[in-house]
Order: structure tokens, then C-alpha cells, then sequence
């Protein structure tokens, strides 16, 4: 479900679908995290590419996958926080990556997908995109990082505006970077990677270094940690599915 | 000889105004030019015949950034640098304080400033051009304005990144530092680095216009203003980004280079100073 490829010093991770992080796949979340993990320490690799097969970067989830995954928040707390909001959990081992991460996205991004735009350090898409903000079905999300990303003006109107943006506004509000026709993405992104990778491997982790106290003093960690109290005002807002944002 | 920074106070005007004079050099900036720039804010500061300061640049561009040949000597001229061969880690803790992030340093100085402060950017406005963009209140730009910092392409990220962060939005500024991207004043001013886009011949009149219109501020509320500003800056960990940068900086002057990786300085050392210039563009072209 997750493979990793590597040309040069740049290495691109696949998923076969996106939307398993939304439903909550503690093992799936796991799996990707690690693979970013262990992509990330190795000496060879400068930048990560993250992309998926298939028609979608991440489909919105359906409400039979909200409420599942509202279950096994209620019955699996520790795993879920563990797995995706902790510090070694998945969210934050993108965020808080010590190499450059690059999310190549094509068609419709929702919940965890938008997610992993979020936490990417750059975003290639193709202008048939469409980006949907993750906070009402999410605890996990951030939506300090989206303020620190889109400022807090952008960030809330996307939260509760209830629409998907297009991949126009997107990069208007700084969410994505670059958007390109579809067939380019994966090209784009790998050029991003590889213009990243021109930086000596000692820069690219100084520089991440930097990133990641500046995330420190803006409370991005702190953000991720109220995860648990999100989940639980959002279980509160009737069938754990419904639209009560961090 | 003619002096790189010239600075003119006008009482009448109110108007105090610092003028980069290097253009045959691309106004690179040398280490006695950050110390008189740094010194005219300070003193433009104290004046109470002045409310606005403007920095502006003479030639086409407002700055290419620092003197790449002073690049090492900034580090053997700072107490504890000159000791053995290679300078020690406290002078180049102690130089990129002195210079740039600490309580006397150049972007320190601008950014807290006590009165309004306004940048006419033009041409190339890179590295210390960037940093002038982000400390001064209000930017104008002519429509040659390019901004951004390449030498961040061959050290990494060495300076402060919440001011960008804080300006532009963090993916944004990631185009800046990681990807080695520069921005156009269009550009610019999409993502909020830029106030305003005049057209080449009317930069200057713009700006003076601009910092005219300032002065019919009252000095107090001058102040006033500021001072909140100030306590914003406090608020977003400014100067916790501007200690980062110094410690940071100092690491990155001492980077371990692995093969086939671009070192500017050991080209300069081998292939002398405008060889490894170009291959310093060489090397970050697509």
C-alpha cells in the first residue's frame, strides 16, 4: 500500500489510497509514518516526495468512515493520538520532517489528505484540484499551522466557509504552491524535490532545524497535543461526525 | 571618495533619508556599510526633528546583498576570530550578532525603530535586501524588484524565518528558503512582502510622497504606534527568531561539505571571487 522510490537524492513515497488515514487505519498511519521516518534518516535522501495512485489525492470520507473512525477514537484513544497527533506520530513526523517534503496532489484533497498539504514544506497540484478543509471531521488537523500557513483569516474562512477550494484559490491563499496541468504533477514535484536537493545535506538539516523551532514558538506542537480535547468536544457535538472544529 | 552610505536629515521635512551608494558594486553591502547604515537609523532615531526614515538606493538595484568577498572576513575580524587558522565558534556567534541579529544589530535596530520607517526597493533587493523588506514598515517597489536570497541555495537557511513566515505565510516563505525561488515585485506584493508596485521612473518621487504622508502624523502618536508594534513583534517570537538565527548561522558557517555538493567558499579560495560566482549561479540554475 506504500512504496518508496529513490533517484538520486530525492525519494518519492506512493500511496494507494489516501483516504485510510481518515478512516482512521492506525496500522496504515503507521506504516506511512515510518516510512517517512525512515526515508528521512537516511544520509542519501535530501527531499520526499509524497503522492498517491489513483483518481484522488484523498477523497472526502464518506460518514460511514467519520463514524468509524469516531469509534475507534472512543474505543482506541492512546493508539489514535499515538499514531497521528503525538510527536511521533504521523502528522508531526511530516511537519517536523528533517528533510524537505513535497506533496504532489491531483483531483480531490479532503480530510488526512489535506492534512499532509498542510504539514508538507511545498505543494505542486493540478488545476483540476480541489482542497477541502479537514478541521470538523478531524481532531488531528491543526489549524495553527493552517493559520501560520494561510494566516488566520484564510485559515478560519476556509474552516467554516463549507466549501472546497479550487485549486486557484488554493494557491491564492498560499496553501499550495504551484498548479500545473495534471499530466505535469508528478514532473513539477520531483523538479521542486530536486531544486530543494542542490542545498548541501548540512543546510537542508540547519534549515530544518530552524522550521522546526519557529513550529515550537508558534505552538504548532501545542496544537497537535490538544488533539484528544478536539476529539472529545467534537464526540460531544452529537454522533462524533459532526462540525465542531479545533 | 565618494562614502557608500550618505545620509541626509531634513528638519523641515521631517524626513530623514539613507541613501545606498554603491550602484557600481550592485550596493553589496560591506561590513563598514551595515555599521553606517545601522548608525544613521540609530541617530535618525534620536533626532526629534525626524519622523520618517527612508532608506533608498542609487543605480538599478537596491542591494545584491552582502560583499561575498567579506563572507569569511566577518568572522576573523570578530574578537576571537583571528586566534588560529579557521576563526572560533564564539566569533562567529559574536559577528552575526554584532552585525545582524543582536540588540545592535543592523535588522534589530530597523525593526525597532521608534519612527516610521519606509524601503523604495528596485532591481535585485536580495539576502540583505530581503531582510531590509521584512524590518521596514512600509515597501515600495518598482516593477524591476526582484527579491529573494541565493546564498540560502548553497548554505541552507542561516537568518531569521519568522519575520517571513509572519509576512507572507509559512509555505510561502518556504519558496524562499528551501526552493531557492525569487519573487518579483508583483509577486511580492501578492504575498504581502510589498506595500505598493510603482512604475521605474516614479519610485522615488512615490516614496517620498509616502513618507510625507507620514509626517503629518503627530510625533507622539508616531511612538505610540510603534510601541504597539513592538509589543507585537515580542508577542510572535521575533526576537526568539532573531537569537535562532544567530545560533543557527553561526552552525552554518561551518558546514561539512560531502562530494559534489557546491562550496562557495573553498571556489573562492581555489577559483578566486567571480568564478565562483558563476559557478555559484551554474550550480542553482534548473
Amino acid at each position: 500500500m506504500i512504496g518508496v522510490e529513490q533517484a538520486g537524492a530525492v525519494a518519492t513515497i506512493t500511496l494507494s489510497d489516501c483516504t485510510l488515514l481518515a478512516r482512521h487505519d492506525i496500522a496504515f498511519a503507521l506504516q506511512l509514518r515510518d516510512a517517512v521516518r525512515d526515508t528521512a534518516d537516511s544520509d542519501n535522501v535530501k527531499a520526499i516526495v509524497i503522492r498517491v495512485a489513483g483518481d484522488d489525492f484523498a477523497a472526502p470520507p464518506s460518514a460511514d468512515d467519520l463514524r468509524a473512525a469516531a469509534q475507534l477514537r472512543q474505543r482506541a484513544r492512546p493508539a489514535w493520538h499515538a499514531a497521528y497527533a503525538a510527536p511521533s506520530g504521523l502528522y508531526q513526523n511530516i511537519a517536523y520532517c528533517k528533510k524537505v517534503t513535497v506533496t504532489a496532489v491531483h483531483g480531490r484533497c479532503a480530510g488526512a489528505g489535506s492534512m499532509l498539504v498542510l504539514c508538507s514544506d511545498h505543494t505542486v497540484c493540478a488545476n483540476d484540484s480541489s482542497f477541502e478543509a479537514p478541521f470538523a471531521a478531524l481532531p488531528e488537523s491543526s489549524l495553527v499551522l493552517a493559520a501560520l500557513t494561510l494566516r488566520l483569516n484564510r485559515a478560519k474562512s476556509w474552516m467554516l466557509g463549507g466549501q472546497a477550494w479550487s485549486a486557484t484559490q488554493a494557491l491564492q491563499a498560499g496553501l499550495v504552491n504551484r498548479v500545473v496541468a495534471p499530466h505535469e504533477v508528478d514532473g513539477a514535484a520531483a523538479t521542486a524535490a530536486r531544486a530543494a536537493a542542490r542545498m548541501p545535506l548540512d543546510g537542508v538539516a540547519m534549515t530544518k532545524v530552524l522550521l522546526e523551532a519557529f513550529l515550537d514558538t508558534q505552538g504548532v506542537g501545542q496544537d497537535f497535543d490538544m488533539a484528544g480535547f478536539y476529539a472529545d468536544s467534537l464526540q460531544a457535538s452529537g454522533d462524533g461526525v459532526g462540525s465542531a472544529a479545533p | 571618495m565618494k562614502a557608500a552610505i550618505r545620509c541626509e536629515g531634513d528638519a523641515a521635512t521631517h524626513i530623514g533619508r539613507i541613501v545606498i551608494a554603491r550602484a557600481e558594486a550592485g550596493n553589496v553591502f560591506s561590513m563598514e556599510m551595515v555599521a553606517a547604515v545601522r548608525d544613521a537609523f540609530v541617530a535618525f532615531a534620536r533626532d526629534d526633528a525626524i519622523k520618517v526614515i527612508l532608506l533608498v538606493a542609487e543605480g538599478a538595484d537596491l542591494t545584491r546583498g552582502f560583499d561575498p568577498s567579506q563572507v569569511e572576513a566577518i568572522y576573523k575580524q570578530a574578537p576571537g576570530g583571528s586566534v588560529k587558522k579557521l576563526p572560533s565558534q564564539r566569533a562567529r556567534l559574536l559577528a552575526l550578532d554584532a552585525l545582524w541579529w543582536g540588540p545592535d544589530g543592523l535588522y534589530t535596530r530597523i525593526l525597532h525603530c521608534p519612527k516610521v520607517t519606509v524601503l523604495a526597493a528596485k532591481g535585485l533587493s536580495l539576502e540583505v535586501g530581503l531582510y531590509l523588506a521584512l524590518c521596514c514598515d512600509l515597501v515600495l517597489a518598482d516593477e524591476t524588484a526582484q527579491f529573494g536570497n541565493p546564498r540560502w541555495r548553497h548554505v541552507g537557511v542561516d537568518g531569521d524565518i519568522s519575520m517571513l513566515a509572519a509576512a507572507v505565510g509559512l509555505k510561502r516563505a518556504k519558496e524562499l528558503l528551501i526552493f531557492g525561488q525569487q519573487w518579483s515585485a508583483t509577486e511580492a506584493q501578492a504575498y504581502g512582502l510589498v506595500d505598493e508596485v510603482v512604475a521605474a521612473a516614479g519610485l522615488e518621487a512615490a516614496a517620498v510622497q509616502r513618507a510625507t504622508f507620514c509626517t503629518q502624523v503627530m510625533r507622539d502618536g508616531i511612538a505610540a504606534e510603534k510601541h504597539v508594534v513592538f509589543a507585537s513583534l515580542a508577542k510572535m517570537q521575533i526576537g526568539t527568531g532573531f537569537a535562532a538565527a544567530t545560533t543557527v548561522g553561526a552552525w552554518a558557517s561551518n558546514l561539512h561539505f560531502r562530494p559534489g555538493e557546491f562550496n562557495f567558499l573553498r571556489a573562492v579560495r581555489n577559483d578566486g571571487l567571480d568564478a565562483a560566482l558563476a559557478a555559484a549561479e551554474e550550480h542553482s540554475a534548473p
